[in-house]
């Protein structure tokens, strides 16, 4: 009883429910006006954005191969710190590195682009476990290589196919058919890594 | 994107952050440890409310996408901390709260981030492990572990009384 107790003295005061709630009420009102922006504004934007950037290769992620994954062709004994001198999006326990090739790898699958990306986790022992995650809007192939798992069990790189690839709650899955928080246990959704940010 | 479709109307975004402000502000704050912080989780979990394009089917799946997505927003905020800061004072931080830090409160406060959410789904709201692993998506073995490990923390902490 106690514990119920303490939890209900943690309260935010009507004022500042009030505040945060007029914030969001705001925001929306501001952000849905943006519809009504004048035409001169998106074609300025098209010009000067959109173009460019779409003529702009993305920089980092792999060009996409449908064939073998680059995973093959990795040194076994490759250490962490060789492995952030590539192209690689990392996750530590504390720490992600090359957030931009995730970003940039996202930003392909939105636009239905095809394009790869290879993603490090690391166990509590900290040994690494990779996945080579080859997209295409018609399917999603992944390469998983848990061989640099002292305590894993599988010594060979393990391919797995789905036909969708997407975001939920700041996670990305790989999934046959529908994406949701209600189906995320489903056993043909596959959880690939949790996204800092997108 | 240019522009944000609207799902919710002001009448709706209303009812349904009263209905839950509370809940997500225990969740966030439990997390975060300051106002000021679980003022913005708050802020963005219902930002996440106000994009949602789907519907819910019920007042307890909604209720429960609430519990999912603050915790999820506030285990992003300390991610991104850990990145970017060292740390932070939380005794001072503590010390502008509003409202009285007792020691149960302090101790709860203290545990393991993983633990947070699903002792103040026991604790709190009272839901039992099998509800708890439902809306979590978690299985319920996972959440009686979890339970019994943050029970133990608590009990040797508070004694027998608080549990």
């Amino acid at each position: 009883m106690k514990i119920k107790e303490s939890y209900q003295k943690i309260r935010l005061d009507e004022q500042s429910q009030d505040r945060i709630l007029e914030t969001l009420l705001n925001s929306q009102q501001t952000k849905t006006q943006k519809n009504y922006k004048p035409i001169v504004i998106f074609i300025t934007t098209f010009l000067f954005i959109i173009i460019p950037l779409s003529m702009k290769k993305p920089l980092m992620n792999a060009e996409y191969e449908s064939s073998m994954s680059q995973l093959y062709n990795l040194s076994s004994d490759i250490t962490l710190d060789e492995m952030k001198k590539y192209d690689f999006y990392i996750q530590t326990n504390h720490k992600t590195f090359h957030q931009d090739i995730m970003n940039s790898f996202l930003q392909d699958v939105d636009n239905k682009i095809s394009s790869s990306i290879i993603i490090v986790h690391l166990t509590i022992e900290g040994d690494p476990i990779l996945q080579d995650i080859h997209y295409t809007p018609e399917k999603t192939t992944i390469y998983r290589d848990a061989s640099r798992d002292r305590f894993g069990k599988s010594s060979e790189i393990e391919i797995l196919e789905f036909n969708h690839l997407g975001v939920l709650e700041n996670n990305l899955y790989a999934y046959n058919e529908n994406l949701h928080l209600d189906t995320v246990v489903d056993e043909n959704i596959y959880h690939i890594t949790y996204i800092a940010q997108k | 994107m240019m522009h944000q479709n609207i799902y919710h109307s002001h009448e709706e975004i209303t009812e349904v952050y009263h209905r839950h402000i509370d809940m997500v502000f225990r969740i966030c704050y439990s997390y975060l440890k300051n106002i000021a912080d679980s003022e913005d989780a708050v802020s963005s979990t219902f930002m996440k409310y106000i994009k949602y394009e789907k519907t819910f089917d019920s007042l307890e799946h909604e209720k429960a996408w609430f519990i999912v997505t603050a915790s999820n927003t506030c285990k992003d905020m300390l991610n991104k901390w850990w990145r970017h800061f060292d740390s932070f004072d939380e005794n001072y931080m503590s010390s502008l709260e509003i409202f009285e830090i007792d020691t149960t409160l302090e101790v709860i406060l203290q545990l393991p981030a993983r633990y947070k959410t699903v002792i103040y789904l026991y604790y709190y709201e009272g839901y039992n492990s099998e509800e708890i692993a439902k809306i979590l998506n978690k299985s319920p073995s996972t959440i009686r572990n979890q339970l019994a490990r943050a029970k133990k923390i608590l009990k040797r902490k508070l004694g027998d009384d608080s549990l």
